[in-house]
This record gives C-alpha cells, sequence and structure tokens, in this order.
C-alpha cells in the first residue's frame, strides 16, 4: 500500500466515486487504501478498488510515522526521495472554490506530528494528486510535472462546464477519467434532481 | 478633501444604499432598474419594475412604507417615489438572474432554470445572451456552468458599451450560488465591419445549433 485517500465528504456521490476508480486504474488496486469508510455501503463499492479502513487515519496511529499527508496549505514541497519511502495520504475531498483548506482543517491540523508536504499550491481533483504523487515518487520533480488550472468539458455548442480545479497533463491533455465525462454530460442532471427531490421530501 | 467632492462621495453613497433598500423592500416586483436623483426638495427616486401591482401594493400602501423608510432610515425630509412598469424585461440582466435566483430557491433544477431564461431572454428579441451559474451546484465539487446563445462580444467597445450584465447571489443549503447574466439587447451596430463578424458569428452557431439537432 502507498497511497491513502482519507473519505472527508459526507455522502459519497457517483463523481468522487469514480475520481476513486479512475486513482486506483492509475496506481493499482494493491497500491491504494481508503480510510474513514464510514458505512457499510461504502466499503462495498471501494472493496474493488482498494483497501478498506473504518477508521480514520487521524485513529490509526500505526501509520504515523510512515505517512506524509498532501495537503496544499503545507509549506515545504514533496521530494522525489520522500515521496519514494513513505506512504502518501491524499484528503478525499471534493474541493470548494476558492478552497477553504479543509484537508488541513480535517487531518493535517489533527495530527501535527505527522509531517505534511504540498504538490505544489493549486487545488487538485482526487485521481489528479495521485497521478503526480505517483509521477514524483517514480524519480520526476514537481517541476517537470505539467498542469492546467482548469478545464472547459463541451457538453454542446451552448452550454459548458469549467471545472475550477488544477488537472495534470498526460500526454498533452489533462487527465481526466473519459467515464467522468460521460457522467457529467449524460447522467449528472438525472442525479442532482433526484437528490434536490429528496431533500424537497425531507 | 474638498466639500464638493466629499458633498459628492456623500451623496453617491446615500444613493447606493437608497438602491440597496428598495431592492431588499421589492424583491418580488422584479426590479429593473432604480434611478436616485437629489433635487431642491429632497430625493426623486424613479423605479422601473417587472410588475408594478406587487410594487405599490394595495392603495399604493407599499410604496407609502418605503417612502416613509427612506425618510426615516436617510434622513431625508421630502422624497418623491415614481414607479414605472418596464418594457420587455426580459433584456434586463437583474430581471433574468432574480428570476434565476427565485427558480433556485424555490428547488428547481439550474440548468433547467438557466434553459428556460436563456429562451425568455432569445423570445424577447435579444441578439445574444450568456448564463452562468457557479458553486456546489447540488454535487459535493465545486463548478462553473455556462450557458449561451446568440452572441455576445467579449472585449473592445462594444462589449463596454452594449452587453449589459448582472450577478446575483443566492444562499441555498450547499451553498452560495453565484448568478451571472449577460444580455446583448437588440442594438444598431454602428460599425459595417462589426455588423458583419456578427453575422458570420450567427451563421456559424445556427449550423453548429443544426448540428447538435441532427
Amino acid at each position: 500500500m502507498k497511497y491513502i485517500v482519507e473519505l472527508r465528504e459526507r455522502i459519497l456521490t457517483k463523481w468522487m466515486l469514480l475520481e476513486l476508480e479512475h486513482a486506483s486504474s492509475i496506481v493499482g488496486k494493491e497500491m491504494l487504501a481508503f480510510t474513514n469508510v464510514r458505512f457499510k455501503k461504502w466499503a462495498q463499492l471501494l472493496e474493488p478498488l482498494g483497501k478498506i479502513y473504518k477508521s480514520s487515519i487521524v485513529n490509526l496511529k500505526e501509520f504515523h510515522d510512515k505517512i506524509i499527508i498532501l495537503d496544499p496549505k503545507a509549506n515545504e514541497t514533496l521530494s522525489i526521495e520522500e515521496a519514494k519511502e513513505a506512504i502518501l495520504v491524499i484528503g478525499g475531498i471534493m474541493g470548494n472554490y476558492p478552497p477553504k483548506g479543509r484537508t488541513y482543517k480535517y487531518i493535517t491540523s489533527k495530527i501535527p506530528s505527522v509531517r505534511a508536504r504540498n504538490i505544489g499550491k493549486h487545488q487538485f481533483s482526487i485521481d489528479g494528486a495521485i497521478f503526480i504523487a505517483k509521477k514524483i515518487a517514480e524519480g520526476n520533480p514537481l517541476e517537470s510535472i505539467p498542469f492546467v488550472k482548469s478545464i472547459r468539458i463541451e457538453i454542446d455548442p451552448f452550454h459548458e462546464i469549467i471545472l475550477p480545479f488544477a488537472y495534470p497533463l498526460s500526454n498533452g491533455k489533462p487527465l481526466i477519467y473519459d467515464k467522468l465525462i460521460e457522467y457529467l454530460k449524460f447522467e449528472i442532471e438525472m442525479d442532482e434532481e433526484r437528490m434536490l427531490q429528496r431533500v424537497k421530501q425531507s | 478633501m474638498p466639500t464638493t467632492a466629499k458633498q459628492f462621495i456623500r451623496f453617491s453613497l446615500m444613493q447606493a444604499e437608497v438602491k440597496e433598500y428598495i431592492q431588499n423592500k421589492l424583491k418580488e416586483a422584479g426590479i429593473v432598474n432604480i434611478d436616485v436623483q437629489q433635487i431642491a426638495t429632497g430625493l426623486r427616486v424613479i423605479i422601473d419594475v417587472e410588475r408594478p401591482k406587487l410594487a405599490l401594493g394595495s392603495h399604493g400602501i407599499k410604496i407609502k412604507e418605503i417612502e416613509e423608510g427612506i425618510k426615516a432610515n436617510f434622513n431625508v425630509k421630502n422624497v418623491e417615489l415614481f414607479v414605472n412598469e418596464a418594457q420587455n424585461p426580459a433584456l434586463y440582466p437583474s430581471v433574468i438572474a432574480s428570476r434565476i435566483a427565485s427558480a433556485l430557491e424555490r428547488g428547481i433544477h439550474f440548468r433547467r432554470a438557466a434553459n428556460m431564461a436563456l429562451k425568455q431572454i432569445m423570445e424577447a428579441g435579444a441578439l445574444g445572451a450568456e448564463i452562468t451559474i457557479s458553486g456546489k451546484l447540488v454535487s459535493e465539487r465545486s463548478r462553473f456552468e455556462k450557458f449561451r446563445f446568440g452572441i455576445i462580444p467579449k472585449s473592445g467597445q462594444p462589449a463596454h458599451e452594449y452587453v449589459k450584465k448582472a450577478v446575483m447571489h443566492v444562499l441555498l443549503k450547499p451553498g452560495i450560488f453565484g448568478v451571472k447574466v449577460k444580455i446583448l439587447p437588440p442594438v444598431e451596430l454602428p460599425d459595417d465591419k462589426l455588423r458583419k463578424v456578427m453575422q458570420l458569428a450567427r451563421e456559424k452557431l445556427t449550423g453548429k445549433a443544426e448540428e447538435v439537432k441532427q
């Protein structure tokens, strides 16, 4: 196990699940683990993607001397040596714009003895952050990994979605899961309608 | 600072406060424009609204209330309030932004609200419109969604002179939503060259629309 995603959202949306699925396909199931998996249903969904821990990384003290938290608020940048030797913890947070610093609030500030490093000042998607961490661990310095600060997804000539998060470039193109693009184009509206109805009923 | 400059700043500040006060009081009436003028006896306020009946209230009670409110809150002796019905309100971005905001508050999906608003704008005869909705749009990740139709000049004098803009914020359960509306009303463009560019863009857009339909 090399990468840990600490789940910190109230609900596990399909969007997040797709990002985690992509992350698992980037690094492999054996290299990925999920912590703070609070519900059985989440565990069922995430089991095919990596190892499951019910507890939060904050309480999994056996890992504290081996881990590095990837936090945009950290002062130091992740070095190649650190990326090679440590287990890297990524905040399973879907992100606000502008960022609210929730990785710091929920993880870094709660275990101050643990090392925290940044991979730049920008807020990456979960799969994007794991891709960058993997690249650094493979011996590429952070400065050599190209990225874009936001991406546009054209739904049709009259409608586009802008995601104001950083995405690494892979072969000159932003690294985003094909299934996620399909989801944003065709399925998200129905999903959100259902969610709105549930909120109305409650 | 010279006294005249001080007076000018003081009046501009009061003007902004009076506008905000009226906007809060007449939210449902669909405010298009508020013009606050200083006259010898006090203030003259001209309000253009979408639904004047709602602005006036029964027997003019609401408007009298606002008049009294301005007198008391801003220390003005005399206030003349006029309410006009706006012609073609769908061409005013502030009206469209408030319509979208109220649709979001009622739980309508933002994509449907934006598309409905876009249709209203284009039916009113606008040359182009762009609606941007941003925030945590139901999902957990923040995003921007842009809906556009027709032509919207983005830079240069046409963008500055002809495009009307409005921004509104709505506080909902997932967080704050931002609604930004840009409208290019039906204007006679002065430059022949510009008109040709617009015509070309329109033809290109119509072609794209047909592609999508097919």
